[in-house]
């Protein structure tokens, strides 16, 4: 013999079983057994629901509910910030390109020559050799006109030089 | 001398209210969105008696109406609770101050194993547990009520008990 399964004991507790299934249980002791221990969890089901009061979480319970959707919210707001720092931020801000080594060393032989040279010239101005001062007048520049602190050497710049 | 409309109104709410005001905390898990919800029934009831006249039998149209209410509810105002949830978690030693009876005999973690499980199955599975085994509808009444198939109530049926029982037979 067959015996129902739990779900026909359901389904006859709930008063929706098939034919064969209310035959089998009027002959069947064990089945028959078997729906009342239904019948009893039932009632105790019920009877909770119904008689008592539904508990509410507690304040720690709840707390712990929420902790990893706040630490996973944390962790992408930082991430986010990450983001903005590495990837827009450096994208919008200006970085001057850097220099070579040998032109950072020429442009720092040039300020010390500058600054510690006693004629107020560099000294690789010294070195060069100075050129006569009619290729300066005849240079390839323009006559008459003097570029910064050429008026000092050049005989056409300044005042009345260029006449 | 006749009774008023209003009279048999007021007699139809007090018949039912306690009634439907249980469902809808079952459905709900909120008492004050289920008296929100039972407002809103009777006030659609009486629109619905001054429009058509009143309805055949008003148990099973009002519960009909609170379940269909309870389900809007719960599809829009997630927001609602989730605001709710801080005021419920205040005022739990107040709800819970006095046991009864029940209480005393199961215990509250034996109870409170047995809620968890109802609150845990989905809305259909309670809403089906509810109507037959606390309303004492039959299977095709919830199929017309909930629009399923009388396939379907038995299998929502089957998984609810089964759920339930579980957490039942941890208690016992």
């Amino acid at each position: 013999m067959t015996h129902l399964s739990e779900r026909a004991l359901v389904h006859a507790q709930a008063g929706l079983a098939e034919a064969d299934e209310r035959r089998h249980l009027e002959s069947c002791l064990a089945c028959t057994r078997r729906l009342h221990a239904l019948g009893r969890d039932l009632s105790l089901i019920t009877r909770t629901l119904t008689d008592t009061l539904e508990p509410r979480p507690s304040p720690a319970p709840a707390f712990r509910r929420w902790m990893p959707a706040t630490t996973v919210a944390t962790g992408m707001a930082l991430a986010a910030l990450l983001w903005v720092e590495v990837a827009v931020w450096r994208a919008v801000t200006y970085v001057p390109p850097s220099m070579q080594p040998e032109e950072a060393r020429a442009m720092l032989t040039q300020v010390s020559a500058s600054l510690f040279s006693l004629g107020g010239d560099p000294p690789a101005a010294e070195a060069a050799p100075p050129e006569p001062i009619e290729a300066l007048v005849t240079g390839d520049e323009p006559e008459g006109e003097c570029v910064g602190t050429e008026w000092l050497v050049r005989s056409g710049c300044g005042v009345g030089g260029a006449s | 001398m006749d009774a008023r409309p209003q009279d048999d109104f007021d007699a139809v709410v007090l018949a039912h209210s306690g009634r439907l005001r249980r469902l809808g905390r079952l459905l709900l898990g909120d008492p004050h969105e289920a008296d929100e919800v039972l407002q809103d029934v009777f006030v659609k009831a009486l629109e619905s008696e001054r429009r058509q006249g009143p309805p055949r039998d008003w148990g099973p149209w009002l519960t009909r109406l609170t379940v269909n209410a309870c389900r809007d509810r719960r599809r829009a105002g997630w927001w609602r609770r989730f605001r709710r949830w801080s005021e419920q978690v205040e005022t739990a030693p107040l709800v819970d101050a006095a046991p009864s009876p029940e209480d005393l005999v199961m215990g509250s973690e034996a109870r409170g194993r047995i809620w968890r499980a109802f609150r845990s199955l989905p809305d259909r599975q309670r809403e089906v547990f509810v109507l037959r085994h606390l309303e004492g509808w039959s299977g095709p009444e919830i199929a017309t009520a909930l629009g399923v198939s009388p396939g379907s109530v038995k299998r929502h049926l089957f998984r609810a008990v089964h759920r339930l029982r579980d957490a039942a037979r941890e208690v016992a």
